[in-house]
């Protein structure tokens, strides 16, 4: 079982007044991070931990993070697009030609829902839209 | 008395306005898809909705979020009755007798039971609370430093206690919410802490990032392992109406499941979902023929069902009376009423008549709408079930990334977003709930400035807690929470 051992232990600013609370709060923390490790100990390890594919969800993870910093610069359709598309192509391995037609769509039903529809400010980018 | 029918009345002249109808409308038909689709929940809508929240009037705004928020629980159940899948936590107990039915070809009844028993039940929560809820304010006012401390204490013992699994994970949970709350400038002094020596955290993490991250992403990365595939065969439907009999022996099933849900609801971290399986015990319990129940007993549909829905108003309770959110849904609203720098609380009602009244009236609305919604429509529901799960998440992580960057046009954001769904995932996968870090994260702020108030009040003795008799009976109360459960595994054990 992975023990989560991230007992903080830190409590900056020692001033009574602002660092009060986010001490009290790092002793809390690092005292249930002991007891989960003490837990943990005494406890079997869990059979068959059913296979994670947690690469694949730091990717996504990375790419829903990389989308927040590439749609000032690509702009929101073109952007919009590249990720459906990766979400199809590469996590969910659908088929090329339908997930292109398909991310297209979205992309432009998305850009008409957000851009006009409810009027969200959305970066153009290269497509000048 | 009066009061409450002005108010009242009041309400309605500011809920039945085109303006207000249409969002209330927009609210419930958001909800109802909602619950249907396994996968995305209420929370995660409801927090989706906070850019658009924050640019509106702030009482159109409330009154559609609410209608995402109760729609949901009529939602829920199509997909449990039908698929054995619950559309969220609400529901789990709907699938219990509610698919038996399903099986044996009542659907159609168990989907109308359930609409019915959720309207029954919903509108009589919302009676409650509007009677209830003023007077109640009226108490809270008693309320200072010293007591919310001691109630927020409380509260999170309860949630601690209620989230199901490990209590120490649920502690720990919290206690994460609070150190994240800290980040930003502290509510005291205004001194900053944790910002590193940047402007963009001066102002905290934002509310809509972390929540849309932990939930939203988060589930769906959680779903990421099967490839996002579900594989979804509905059995027939026909017959919609149910017997004169099942209404009889409904009927009682729906009002307790009312009051139940209704009056636990009211408690912090008891959400909708655990009146649910309260009053399934319940009707167990009190029936003649408990036999029946697992094997498509209609009031094992109709009790949890009413349930829910009285839950949700009377999770409101505690919002709008004390400013307390006792679940992460709540929470959310009161995040768009912060928004608007309206506090809720005892002086909501008022300060923000029309926000109060105008919200409590929408919701009769709002459930009249839902059992048109459900009763009738609920073949176009089932449609929407019939569309693989891999078309539509993709979609919704667009919606979610493009909705938390719309909230401050602040790509960042996203990165936050992305950030906490890897959290809520990870913590998903070591058994640690979501639900504490949220509550503590929007509560903290309020948590950190009683507690200094009450102890600038004592100057800086622990006693003052001990000398107000309200705030002496909440930790006795939460003594009892923290006690009560290993008393009686010990009991347990020793009988043995």
């Amino acid at each position: 079982m992975g023990v989560a051992a991230h007992g903080l232990g830190l409590g900056s600013l020692s001033t009574p007044g602002p660092g009060f609370f986010p001490f009290l709060n790092a002793v809390g923390l690092g005292l249930t991070a002991l007891i989960l490790i003490v837990q943990a100990r005494y406890q079997a390890r869990r059979d068959g931990e059913s296979g994670s594919h947690w690469p694949m969800v730091l990717g996504l993870a990375m790419g829903i993070a990389a989308y927040g910093i590439l749609v000032d610069h690509l702009g929101f359709p073109l952007t919009s697009f590249l990720f459906l598309l990766l979400c199809w192509v590469v996590v969910a391995r659908e088929p090329l030609r339908r997930s292109v037609i398909l991310a297209a769509v979205m992309a432009a039903a998305a850009y008409l829902l957000f851009d006009r529809l409810l009027g969200v400010r959305l970066p153009s980018g290269l497509l000048g839209l | 008395m009066t009061e409450i029918l002005a108010g009242i009345a009041y309400g309605f002249s500011v809920s039945l306005s085109p303006g207000n109808l249409l969002a209330c409308f927009i609210g419930v038909l958001t909800g109802t898809i909602v619950g249907v689709l396994p996968g995305i929940g209420p929370i995660v809508t409801m927090s989706l909705l906070l850019p658009i929240v924050m640019r509106i009037d702030p009482t159109t705004g409330i009154i559609a979020m609410a209608g995402v928020f109760y729609g949901a629980m009529y939602g829920g159940s199509t997909t449990s009755i039908l698929l054995n899948l619950p559309g969220e936590a609400a529901s789990v107990v709907t699938c219990i007798d509610g698919h038996e039915m399903a099986k044996r070809g009542r659907a159609g009844p168990a989907l109308a039971i359930s609409a019915i028993g959720s309207f029954v039940a919903g509108t009589l929560g919302v009676v409650l609370l509007t009677f209830l809820a003023p007077p109640f304010a009226t108490l809270a006012l008693a309320v200072g430093p010293p007591e919310l401390t001691a109630i927020l204490v409380l509260s999170f013992v309860l949630v601690m206690q209620f989230s199901g699994g490990s209590r120490v994970r649920a502690a720990a949970s919290a206690f994460l919410g609070f150190i994240l709350a800290s980040v930003g400038l502290d509510p005291v002094e205004a001194s900053p802490r944790f910002t590193f020596g940047t402007f963009t955290l001066l102002d905290g993490i934002g509310f809509g990032p972390l929540v849309i991250g932990l939930f939203g992403v988060a589930e769906m990365l959680v779903n990421l392992e099967t490839r996002w595939r579900l594989v979804t065969t509905l059995p027939r439907i026909s017959g919609l109406w149910p017997t004169g009999d099942d209404f009889r022996v409904a009927a009682p099933a729906i009002a307790r499941g009312g009051l139940i849900g209704f009056f636990l609801g009211i408690l912090p971290g008891m959400g909708a979902s655990i009146p649910t399986f309260v009053s399934y015990s319940v009707e167990k319990r009190l029936s003649k023929h408990p036999e029946r129940f697992g094997h498509g007993a209609i009031e094992g549909v109709a009790a949890p069902e009413s349930a829910n829905n009285a839950a949700t108003a009377g999770n409101l309770v505690p919002l709008l009376t004390l400013g307390i959110a006792p679940t992460a849904a709540t929470a959310i609203l009161m995040a768009g009423f912060l928004t608007h720098g309206v506090a809720p609380g005892p002086l909501l009602i008022q300060n923000h008549p029309e926000i109060f009244w105008g919200v409590v009236t929408s919701m009769y609305t709002g459930n009249v709408m839902l059992l048109i919604l459900n009763l009738p429509l609920v073949a176009v529901w089932v449609r929407l079930l019939m569309i693989p799960q891999v078309y539509l998440v993709p979609p919704v992580l667009l919606v979610c990334a493009v909705g938390t960057y719309s909230i401050a046009t602040n790509p960042w954001d996203v990165v936050v977003m992305a950030a906490f769904g890897l959290l809520g995932y990870v913590m998903r996968k070591l058994d640690f709930p979501a639900v504490p870090l949220i509550l503590a994260f929007v509560l903290g702020r309020i948590f950190e400035e009683a507690l200094r108030q009450s102890l600038s009040m004592s100057l800086g003795s622990f006693a003052i807690f001990l000398t107000r008799p309200i705030a002496l009976a909440m930790l006795f109360a939460t003594l009892a929470v923290l006690v009560l459960p290993l008393i009686s595994t010990s009991w347990r054990r020793l009988r043995l």
